[in-house]
């Protein structure tokens, strides 16, 4: 492993998302909070998929849907560049601007791929699990 | 309104149904979960204590409009209240939303304090879409101002014809229609809003000494009527017995 993620520095980097506002969804809850970001790492892989299908389809109906899925699916854990990206993509979609949303596509898969990353490390930080030896 | 006894939720991502359903749950709402709207459908046919829907707009397959039309067409369910919950930037879609009949709307990632204001506030306010109708500028103002102290949501036409096309876009709980008004009359718009939206309740005024009185305008197919001169209460506990 080449980094080291400490429990102490668990808050999420606020580039990606925004612990204060997702507490602030959970009234606080940690463990709950904890439960989300299960919940959304479990169902990424799917949302990912219909994301890719609808570029295959080349369809911006589908695009628009499917980027608003994964805004939504993200969007639990405060705005932050992935969401940011996700609704851009969507809007790009809606206006049937499919070559614009294609070029948002490399940077929203990596933004979203980030925000996982984080997660999970703030997810196992917080429940006291060592990330990383 | 009372407290529902259960509040469907229906919301595609799984991750924010479950934070929905929990904070419902912690502040004592039962709920049900349905991921689509096919499901919703089931649950509604199926399980009588649904009393408020909160329902996502976007969703595969059928979508949150789908979902508020057959709500709000169907006798069965369309006193229900529905609040959207819908992302930020989709402003034209909750619009869209609230023509449609619902009630309130959401902004998500939802904060639970407001979830739990607007429950109350859609509990409180009831089923309170209501449309005047009356050709008399002073009527309409005063029965405006008087359902709107009450927490009504009003809606106003000056004819018969202006209320068929305020109709068409939105759906409401209650119609009140002076009879005698140029143009189309009370009674031929009551015809019309029988025929077309059957579940919604129409109360007639009726004017001194005019060619139609109480038992005609019943007789004719209004649920109700209000006679000229009326008193302030009597009006809002006729609409409250109605809604």
């Amino acid at each position: 492993m080449d980094y080291v993620y400490s429990k102490t520095e668990s808050n999420g980097n606020p580039d990606l998302w925004k612990e204060e506002t997702a507490l602030e969804t959970v009234e606080g809850d940690k463990d709950l909070l904890k439960e989300l970001i299960e919940i959304f790492i479990d169902d990424y892989p799917a949302v990912i998929k219909s994301l890719n299908e609808a570029f295959d389809s080349k369809e911006c109906g589908q695009v628009e849907k499917a980027a608003h899925r994964l805004k939504g699916a993200m969007s639990n854990f405060g705005s932050g560049q992935a969401v940011e990206l996700a609704q851009k993509t969507e809007i790009l979609a809606r206006e049937g601007d499919f070559e614009g949303a294609q070029k948002v596509y490399t940077d929203l898969i990596e933004a979203s791929e980030k925000l996982i990353d984080d997660l999970k490390r703030y997810s196992n930080g917080t429940t006291g699990k060592d990330s990383c030896h | 309104m009372e407290r529902p006894e259960k509040i469907l939720v229906i919301e595609d991502d799984h991750a924010t149904i479950k934070s929905i359903v929990s904070i419902l749950d912690r502040h004592d709402f039962k709920s049900l979960t349905a991921l689509n709207v096919d499901q919703a459908i089931k649950h509604l046919n199926s399980d009588s204590q649904i009393g408020l829907i909160i329902t996502d707009l976007s969703m595969p397959g059928k979508d949150g409009f789908y979902l508020i039309d057959y709500v709000k067409s169907n006798y069965r369910f369309h006193h229900i209240p529905v609040v959207v919950c819908s992302h930020l930037g989709d402003r034209d879609a909750v619009l869209k939303a609230l023509k449609l009949g619902a009630t309130d709307y959401l902004v998500k990632p939802v904060q639970p304090e407001k979830m739990l204001q607007t429950i109350n506030d859609v509990i409180k306010r009831g089923r309170g879409r209501i449309l005047v109708v009356d050709d008399e500028k002073i009527m309409r103002e005063l029965l405006e101002r008087l359902l709107q102290r009450e927490n009504f949501t009003t809606f106003i036409a000056k004819s018969g014809e202006e209320a068929i096309e305020i109709l068409k876009e939105t759906m409401v709980d209650l119609v009140i229609t002076d009879i005698a008004m140029p143009g189309m009359n009370g009674l031929e718009l009551m015809v019309h809003i029988k025929d077309m939206y059957p579940f919604v309740p129409v109360l007639v005024i009726t004017g001194f000494s005019g060619k139609y009185n109480s038992e005609n305008v019943i007789a004719e197919g209004a649920d109700g009527y209000i006679a000229k001169p009326f008193k302030n209460i009597e009006i809002i506990n006729k609409v409250k017995s109605y809604l």
